[in-house]
C-alpha cells in the first residue's frame, strides 16, 4: 500500500472540497474495498478522505411521504436490523442477509458497497486486463465462470453487489452532491458498463460523492425476495441472484421488478420478464413464462453457461415463493 | 484549479500523514500511543506495535476472519481497517478475555471441547462468539452459526466450535 494523507473531513462540502482539490484524493468509508484495491495496487490515492467523521451520514429515517433515506456511510449490518427496513423493505434485509460475513457486513457501507469494483480474478490478479488498460477482455476465451452473460460491452467482469439488485428492484436512487450541485439519479441509470472512452463502473464522478440512498415507499402489501446462488453456503459472492418486489391488487400483478446479480456488469433489469407477467394472474405456467423469459438475450461465454439455468431458477423459485399465500 | 475552490490548508480538516503521526489507542481497557504511518492497519498495529500477536495475520485481506477483533463491540476484520480510524474507540483482542483473571469461559468450553486443532483460526472464533454473547447470553445453534460465519477453519473443528459454544449457552440458559 502507498503512503497516504489521512483527512478526517467534518462536513460534506469539506469532503467534496477535498475531493475536488486533490485530484489524488478518494473517500473512505467501510475501506472493506477500498483497503483490498490498496494492498493490490489497484488503487493508489495520495489523500484518504474518512467521512465516517461526518455527523448525521448514517441515519436512517422516512421522510414526509414514507420514503425511506439511508445516509451512505450506514454499515449494511445497521441496515439489516433497521426496525423500519424490515417491516416495509424486508428485500434489503434479505439481500444483506446472505452478503459476505458478520465482520464485512459491520463494516462495509451502503454507498461503498454500491461503488465496489469486480471481483473478476484478471481484475483482482496480476494480469493486464482491459480495465487495467489492456487490449480486451481476458475473461472472454478465459477463465469465464464468474463472467457476465449480458450486455458486456469491452469488459465481462459483473457487478458484485447484492444490494444493488434489491435497491433497484424497489426503485431506488441516489442522491449525488458535488461542489456546484445536488442531483438525484435513479440508480437504473446510475451503473455503466465500461468502455474504452468511459472507462467507470457508475455515472459517479470523480469529486462527487453519494448522500443519500432513497428507496420510495412500496404500495400496500407489495412483497419481495431476495434469492442467491453461492458456491458454499456462506460468504461468497453470487454465481447468479434475483431480487423480485410483487405488487398485486387481487390477483392480479399490478407491477413487478425483477433484477439479476452477478451475471452482467450492471444489476440486470429482466424487463421483457416483468411485462409478461405485469397485468396478470401470476400462474404456474405463467411463472415458468417469465422465468424463460428473464434471460431472454443472454450470450454466456464458454464457462457460464450455467448461470442462463441458475438465473431462470432463482426467478421461477422467487416469484413461486412470492405468489404462495402461505409467505404473507 | 478553480479559485472558488479552499484551499485544504483553510478547510476546518485534521489532516495527518503520509508520515508517521501518533495514535492514541486504547486496546483491552489500556491506553496506548503508537508511531505509525496512516496507511497501517490495525492488524499491524495491535501485532507489530503491540506485540498483541492473539489477531493472526492471515489473508490479509477480510477473506479470512483470523484477524477478527471488537471495536466498541462490534466484531471486524483488523487487516481492513487503519489504525488511524480507530483513535476514541475501545478496541477488544483475545488478550484482553483472559488477563488478569484466567480464562474466560468461551475459552475454557473451547478447551473443553476440543474446539480446535491448529489454532490458528480460534483467537478470531472466539471474538466473534464473544461479541454474540456480550449481546446475548444465550444463542440458539442457528444464532451461534451466523456468528462465526466470518471465520474460517481449516482444520474442519466447525462442529466442536459449536458445540463448545452451546455449552456456554446452555449454562448461561441454566443461570
Amino acid at each position: 500500500m502507498r503512503p497516504f494523507e489521512h483527512v478526517d473531513a467534518t462536513s460534506v462540502s469539506d469532503a467534496i472540497a477535498l475531493l475536488k482539490a486533490e485530484p489524488d484524493g478518494t473517500i473512505i468509508a467501510g475501506g472493506t474495498d477500498l483497503l483490498d484495491l490498496m494492498k493490490d495496487g489497484l488503487a493508489s490515492p495520495r489523500v484518504l478522505i474518512n467521512v465516517k467523521t461526518i455527523d448525521g451520514l448514517d441515519r436512517i429515517e422516512a421522510d414526509a411521504a414514507g420514503h425511506l433515506i439511508i445516509g451512505p456511510i450506514t454499515t449494511l449490518a445497521r441496515l439489516a436490523e433497521d426496525a423500519r427496513v424490515r417491516q416495509d423493505f424486508l428485500l434489503l434485509s434479505e439481500a444483506i442477509s446472505v452478503t459476505a460475513s458478520p465482520q464485512l457486513r459491520n463494516m462495509a457501507t451502503v454507498a461503498g458497497n454500491v461503488c465496489q469494483r469486480p471481483r473478476c480474478w484478471y481484475y483482482r490478479g496480476t494480469f493486464d486486463c482491459f480495465l487495467k488498460g489492456g487490449n480486451s477482455c481476458l475473461a472472454v476465451g478465459g477463465r469465464s465462470r464468474d463472467s457476465g452473460i449480458f450486455g458486456a460491452a469491452e469488459c465481462a467482469a459483473v457487478n458484485p453487489s447484492d444490494l444493488a439488485p434489491a435497491l433497484l428492484a424497489l426503485g431506488a436512487s441516489v442522491v449525488i452532491e458535488n461542489a456546484k450541485r445536488r442531483r438525484e439519479v435513479p440508480l437504473e441509470s446510475f451503473f455503466t458498463a465500461p468502455q474504452k472512452d468511459r472507462p467507470g463502473f457508475t455515472v459517479l464522478g470523480r469529486d462527487e460523492m453519494i448522500v443519500e440512498v432513497k428507496v420510495p415507499k412500496q404500495p400496500v402489501g407489495s412483497r419481495g425476495i431476495y434469492l442467491k446462488a453461492m458456491e458454499r453456503k456462506t460468504w461468497s459472492f453470487a454465481q447468479a441472484s434475483a431480487a423480485i418486489q410483487l405488487s398485486r391488487a387481487e390477483a392480479r400483478v399490478t407491477d413487478v421488478r425483477i433484477i439479476l446479480g452477478g451475471v452482467a456488469p450492471v444489476p440486470w433489469r429482466a424487463s421483457a420478464a416483468e411485462d409478461v407477467l405485469r397485468g396478470k394472474v401470476p400462474t404456474g405456467e405463467l411463472i415458468e413464462r417469465v422465468a424463460a423469459t428473464a434471460t431472454d438475450g443472454a450470450h454466456p461465454l464458454g464457462q457460464n453457461g450455467y448461470k442462463v439455468k441458475l438465473a431462470k431458477a432463482l426467478v421461477k423459485r422467487g416469484l413461486a415463493m412470492l405468489v404462495d399465500n402461505s409467505r404473507s | 484549479m478553480s479559485r472558488s475552490i479552499p484551499s485544504v490548508r483553510a478547510l476546518a480538516v485534521r489532516k495527518r500523514g503520509p508520515g508517521k503521526v501518533t495514535l492514541r489507542l486504547q486496546v483491552n481497557g489500556e491506553e496506548y500511543a503508537v508511531l505509525a504511518e496512516p496507511r497501517r492497519t490495525l492488524l499491524d498495529v495491535l501485532r507489530k506495535d503491540l506485540g498483541l500477536t492473539g489477531a493472526k495475520k492471515v489473508c490479509d485481506r477480510g477473506h479470512c476472519g483470523a484477524c477478527t477483533v471488537l471495536v466498541d463491540g462490534i466484531p471486524i476484520y483488523s487487516c481492513l481497517k487503519l489504525a488511524i480510524e480507530c483513535e476514541g474507540k475501545r478496541i477488544e483482542t483475545i488478550e484482553g478475555l483472559s488477563f488478569p483473571d484466567g480464562l474466560h469461559p468461551l475459552q475454557k468450553a473451547f478447551i473443553e471441547h476440543d474446539a480446535f486443532q491448529c489454532g490458528f483460526c480460534t483467537p478470531g472464533q472466539i471474538m466473534s462468539l464473544k461479541a454474540l454473547f456480550d449481546r446475548n447470553p444465550h444463542p440458539s445453534a442457528d444464532e451461534i452459526r451466523s456468528a462465526v460465519a466470518g471465520n474460517l477453519c481449516r482444520c474442519g473443528a466447525y462442529a466442536k466450535i459449536l458445540r463448545a459454544a452451546q455449552a456456554v449457552s446452555e449454562a448461561h440458559a441454566k443461570g
